[in-house]
């Protein structure tokens, strides 16, 4: 994006302060509008209403002047109003200047005393149906006048406001006043409103600022702890003070999202400590078994000794990196592995069969029970991922077990679910290890575990597999008794 | 100078008796800690080399029940390498802290180093009269020729040299000479110290009849 050209504003603070102040200028502009419209409305109808008072007594006494007009039948009863007056005043008789005496007509005493600077006073002028004056405010000059459409008309001769009426005798009664000192006031008023609401702005503007900024602040405050933070430094939390209810909801949650961070990195640093940890005495056994053997000439059977201690540790590298290994998939791409219909019972029938062998070896008796249909015991899985987990449940049991002592593994179908049980009769886990068997690195007994080669991942691992399949895998044990893992499954065929 | 290893890696506890071995110590090895302290409490060892994570009791437990009662050197080994881990070793009783993987060479110079400074001796280079004894190359020089001794012979006279001016009895000789799993006649000592002088001089080691024998400065 070019900043340069681009017009938008980028900065909320900006963009916020902008918008409420274009507001407020618009509401101070509009009320200020609707005040002077209304004053200046309000003053001229006073003025127009003192005019045409004033032309109404000038009416009232031309009127004593005038001869009553001849009675016009009218032919309809409801006939136009204005119609009948054009009538009735055409049929008027005129009145001219010789008919009256002009002395006699004035201008209301009301309007002509008002106060008023001086060269504004009202004047008037009456003009007979030939457009001769018949009477007028002397020292004024006037200008030509039409007969007015209506009774009486108001117009505006800059800056005379003047009032024009029929008078009797078909007389034209035109009454005006200086409006200057009017529009002045007005003026005035404006310039009053201008001011008042220039004031309001300015302070409206800095109330808008200062809400802004203030606003701001806590967002200002949330940027700054959140710069602080690093994967070093996961404990600094923003402060939850006097905020805004709304900030106080986002530092809440940016807050609960920290704490949850905190710990899977947490959780990820431990693993990975754990991790090497268990990687240093294998590379322990590697780097000193060939320092040894190397320091001085040997025979052939402590070469082969010396070769045989390294192969176990590499083994052991081995087997910890591919558990490693699995951990990450099952963690990052757990969902991407290939999902089909497994047949679960031919699975756990294949791995106790490999592993008959196994237990064999360690003197270990060894039962398998199948009492799943392989026409029912299909499941919706990874065929790898399930073995694996078979496999970890059943050498676990052996391996785990006493000499002489007996591992039985069932597979049975309830409510829908497949359930696979490995029971031994070993000497069982302790309570305080029980709950945390499936952790990572977690040994119940290290030195034994150790023995039979194990990375201290393989439990957490099952786990894992068990939940990606919807699987419970839940644990029991009785020291001294034995221990039975039970991993169970959605089954994928219903049965009818 | 007899060491005791306590790990419980079974490779890792073979390899390191082995090369302790071939570096002239006689070397016992306990698997867990309850053996671990039950030995260390029983023999006058000159080093424990000590492993933290071990079944029965951590090593954390025997360092703390073995410091009630002596103040044997301990070397701790572990793979527990974060400084937390290093100062709670040190600050508990440890004498020094080796995080695995170690070199072997580096082990090995720091067991000299330690039985060197808790016998009290700074330098690894001794030189009594026109004889020096370099205990690091486990070597004896007469003047400018060396001199071949066998590992136990080594071992007498880095014993001897170590206890500078002191006499050694007999007994404390055997214990800290001969492991758990040497089978030791009673006049051993007197036949390696008669070899000995038939190499060294008969000056260089003197018998205190009754008490023990001495390397004089």
């Amino acid at each position: 994006m070019d900043r340069g050209i681009s017009l938008k504003i980028r900065s909320l603070r900006k963009r916020w302060l902008i918008w409420q102040i274009s507001l407020l200028s618009l509401v101070i502009a509009g009320f200020a509008c609707v005040v002077y419209m209304q004053m200046r409305r309000l003053v001229f109808v006073e003025i127009d209403s003192d005019l045409l008072g004033a032309a109404r007594v000038i009416e009232g006494t031309l009127r004593a002047y005038a001869e009553p007009p001849a009675q016009v039948e009218s032919r309809s009863i409801r006939g136009d109003r204005d119609r009948r007056r054009e009538q009735n005043e055409l049929n008027e008789k005129p009145l001219r200047i010789q008919d009256l005496s002009p002395e006699s007509i004035k201008l209301p005493r009301s309007l002509v005393e008002r106060p008023g600077p001086p060269g504004h006073q009202p004047y008037f002028i009456v003009l007979d149906v030939d457009r001769n004056p018949i009477a007028f405010t002397p020292n004024h000059s006037f200008t030509t006048y039409r007969t007015p459409r209506r009774e009486f008309e108001f117009h505006t001769i800059d800056p005379y406001r003047e009032v024009s009426m029929r008078g009797p005798g078909r007389t034209i009664i035109v009454v005006g006043i200086d409006s200057r000192p009017q529009i002045d006031s007005l003026f005035r008023l404006a310039a009053v409103l201008m001011l008042a609401g220039g004031v309001v702005l300015v302070l409206g503007s800095v109330g808008a600022w200062w809400m802004v900024a203030k606003s701001m602040q806590s967002i200002d405050d949330i940027s700054q702890t959140a710069s602080q933070i690093t994967g070093d430094n996961l404990g600094t939390r923003i402060q939850i003070g006097e905020q805004d209810v709304e900030f106080e909801q986002l530092s809440h949650a940016l807050n609960a999202m920290l704490d949850r961070l905190e710990k899977s990195i947490e959780q990820q640093r431990q693993f990975t400590s754990d991790a090497a940890h268990e990687l240093r005495t294998p590379v322990s056994i590697l780097l000193l078994q060939t320092e040894l053997a190397l320091s001085r000439e040997r025979q052939p059977a402590e070469y082969r000794e010396a070769l045989e201690r390294c192969r176990r540790a590499a083994d052991r590298l081995r087997g910890l990196s591919e558990d490693l290994l699995s951990v990450a998939q099952l963690e990052g791409e757990g969902s991407v592995q290939a999902i089909g219909l497994v047949d679960f019972s031919a699975v756990v029938a294949e791995s106790s069969r490999d592993l008959a062998t196994l237990a064999e070896s360690r003197q270990v008796e060894f039962q398998f029970a199948n009492n799943v249909a392989s026409t029912t015991g299909r499941v919706r899985g990874n065929e790898g991922l399930l073995r694996r987990l078979v496999d970890n449940l059943i050498a676990n049991a052996i391996v785990h077990n006493r000499e002489g002592g007996s591992v039985n593994v069932s597979l049975e179908a309830k409510d829908n679910r497949l359930a696979l049980q490995v029971q031994d009769d070993g000497p069982g886990i302790a309570p305080e290890h029980l709950s945390r068997i499936f952790d990572r690195f977690y040994r119940a007994d290290t030195s034994r575990t150790r023995d039979s080669g194990g990375s201290g991942l393989g439990l957490s691992i099952c786990k894992q597999i068990a939940d990606q399949h919807d699987g419970l895998l839940e644990v029991e044990s009785k020291q001294g008794e034995g221990t039975t893992f039970t991993f169970s499954i959605p089954s994928a065929d219903n049965p009818a | 100078m007899r060491i005791l290893v306590v790990e419980d890696e079974v490779d890792l506890r073979q390899a390191l008796v082995q090369a302790l071995q071939e570096a002239g110590y006689a070397v016992d090895s306990a698997a867990d800690g309850n053996d671990g302290l039950t030995k260390a409490s029983t023999w006058p060892y000159d080093l424990i080399v000590l492993d933290i994570m071990l079944p029965q009791r951590d090593g954390w437990s025997v360092l703390e029940e073995l410091r009630k009662q002596k103040a044997t050197p301990v070397l701790i080994l572990s793979a527990k390498g974060l400084l937390a881990d290093r100062l709670h070793g040190l600050d508990g009783g440890a004498d020094d802290y080796l995080v695995k993987p170690f070199a072997m060479m580096e082990l090995l110079a720091r067991v000299r180093a330690l039985i060197r400074r808790s016998m009290g001796q700074a330098n690894g280079v001794v030189n009594v009269g026109d004889i020096q004894v370099d205990m690091n190359r486990k070597t004896v020089c007469q003047g400018e020729c060396s001199i071949e001794l066998t590992a136990r012979e080594f071992s007498l006279v880095e014993l001897l040299v170590l206890n500078l001016g002191r006499v050694v009895s007999r007994t404390e000789i055997y214990d800290h000479l001969f492991g758990d799993d040497d089978d030791t006649l009673s006049n051993l000592v007197d036949v390696h110290v008669s070899n000995i002088r038939k190499k060294l001089g008969t000056q260089f080691i003197q018998t205190r009849r009754g008490q023990g024998y001495l390397v004089e400065d």
